[in-house]
């Protein structure tokens, strides 16, 4: 009965029609067109081979959840893409994990994504019961450590994820992050200091011990 | 050092060596690409359809201009007048009339006049596959999804991203899922607006999505002609009172088929839905439907 359909007005919530999307996430679209390079080509195709896993662990280990590092390593090739013409390719790697630490650092901070990242974190939950021993001690010892991470600062966090983890050179981690060498020492010193001591604190002992 | 220490130290070390192997699912690659095609194709789409929609808003300024200077020769003409008493309509006019042809250009309201029109073949308004918030390109269709709460600001609705589906299967990974607490006034809505705010889908009948509850939902078609012209809609009077019907969820993913002709508005004697004025497509949470756990999932039209 039409008569008993209720109100569904929205007061106040104006459409976005015609308007650009509110989050700048999405679609990167800084950089002049001409500089974007086709998904098709061999050399777009050569980093993301090259450089996926390391700009995924990277996002993973800055914060976000497995399927939100896979949508943020897209924008990530997404900025790459458009700015090819402009990033060498021995400074690609460099590019792609300075560009991944802040897409990951937009990421936490956008509203939407903390409100959808508890969804993705309980659904990999639920997935556990299905996997194998090894793999799940190794699924439990990255969500520790993941754990430990986030107690840290940003930036040594930073730090040790591309020096330890990541094992980049020194040199590497001051260039991509614009510090000195010195400074990547003393903090990655306090970082490792801060994690062990988390981990430590966080009770549990890690159950790949041999 | 003790033996305590060292085991730390062992375990330590392990829990570093478990974050280094750690890798992302072996088809990310594949993914990635597909997606950045994805996004290319979108922004080269964008900048051809905003410049055919300047196009038109001049057109549209320079026949209401025509109008306005010369629409008192037109009345004061009692031929022309007669006509369009008994015509009732600006299309049916002669056209051999020598001044029919300032009145034949597209009226300045023109609903649609910028707008895209379905052919009917390729009905996947999305899959959600691609992860991202953006609708698939086909037949014109250019669209955001959004998740629009009553506790939200102005303007300030959320991007809806997809994620990863309870049963996942290979080639159905991703969904919608909006899941939120108890709301007081209107509720929530996962919406999609058209861009430009006019889709002509009246090739199609209805509308298919699968869906999992618990709880119930109201699937909307908005015409433009209920939402207000500074929204960009071309409503003035009785606005926000779309084309609804309830559906009930069940707690499992179902697919529902809803014809164009089952969504009714509030109120008696209303017309039923235009489809060939879309102005968006909206899935409503009424706050009294709260809290509410939603999925959705491959919302496509309705082929005949």
């Amino acid at each position: 009965m039409p008569g008993h359909i209720p109100s569904l007005a929205r007061p106040g919530h104006e459409a976005f029609a015609g308007k650009p999307p509110p989050d700048g996430l999405r679609i990167v679209s800084s950089a002049p067109a001409a500089f974007r390079l086709p998904a098709a080509d061999p050399r777009l195709r050569d980093a993301v081979g090259n450089h996926l896993t390391l700009v995924w662990r990277v996002l993973r280990r800055t914060g976000l959840g497995p399927a939100d590092a896979e949508d943020a390593s897209q924008d990530v090739f997404w900025v790459l893409a458009q700015r090819f013409a402009e990033v060498p390719e021995r400074a690609q790697r460099s590019f792609l994990i300075s560009t991944a630490l802040r897409v990951a650092s937009d990421r936490k901070l956008s509203k939407w994504h903390r409100s959808v990242s508890t969804g993705l974190d309980s659904d990999a939950r639920v997935s556990e019961a299905l996997l194998p021993d090894e793999a799940l001690d190794r699924r439990r010892a990255t969500a520790l450590l993941d754990e430990a991470l986030a107690t840290l600062d940003e930036m040594e966090r930073s730090v040790f994820v591309l020096a330890e983890l990541e094992q980049l050179t020194r040199a590497d981690v001051a260039e991509v992050l614009g510090i000195p060498e010195g400074t990547v020492a003393s903090r990655l010193k306090r970082a490792r200091h801060s994690l062990e001591a988390a981990v430590r604190r966080l009770g549990s002992r890690p159950r790949l011990a041999r | 050092m003790s033996n305590d220490d060292d085991r730390e130290q062992r375990s330590f070390e392990s829990l570093l060596d478990a974050a280094r192997c750690e890798s992302p699912s072996a088809d990310l690659g594949d993914r990635v690409l597909e997606q950045l095609g994805y996004r290319e194709r979108l922004a080269r789409m964008t900048p051809a359809r905003r410049s055919r929609a300047l196009l038109w808003s001049s057109s549209l300024l320079a026949a209401a201009v025509l109008l306005f200077v010369l629409a008192p020769k037109f009345a004061s003409d009692p031929l022309i007048s007669a006509e369009r008493a008994s015509a009732g309509s600006l299309r049916e006019l002669p056209t051999s009339t020598p001044s029919a042809s300032p009145l034949s250009a597209p009226p300045a309201k023109a609903p649609c006049a910028l707008g895209a029109i379905a052919s009917g073949s390729e009905p996947m308004i999305d899959d959600f596959e691609d992860g991202d918030d953006a609708i698939r390109p086909f037949e014109g269709r250019i669209g955001f999804w959004r998740w629009a709460r009553e506790i939200d600001e102005p303007r300030s609705a959320p991007a809806l991203i997809p994620v990863p589906r309870p049963d996942a299967t290979r080639t159905n990974r991703l969904a919608q899922h909006v899941k939120g607490g108890q709301l007081l006034d209107w509720g929530a809505t996962v919406e999609v607006d058209f861009r430009p705010a006019c889709y002509d889908a009246s090739r199609y009948v209805g509308l298919s999505f699968q869906a999992r509850g618990p709880g119930r939902i109201y699937v909307a078609a908005r015409e433009r002609a209920v939402i207000p012209i500074a929204e960009g809609g071309s409503c003035e009077l009785d606005c926000h009172n779309p084309h609804v019907v309830k559906v009930e969820l069940e707690s499992s993913f179902r697919t529902y088929q809803i014809r164009w002709s089952e969504l009714r508005q509030r109120g008696i004697g209303k017309p039923p839905l235009d489809a060939q004025r879309l102005h968006s497509l909206a899935f409503l949470i009424r706050a009294e439907d709260t809290p509410y756990d939603v999925w959705l999932d491959d919302v496509r039209f309705l082929q005949r």
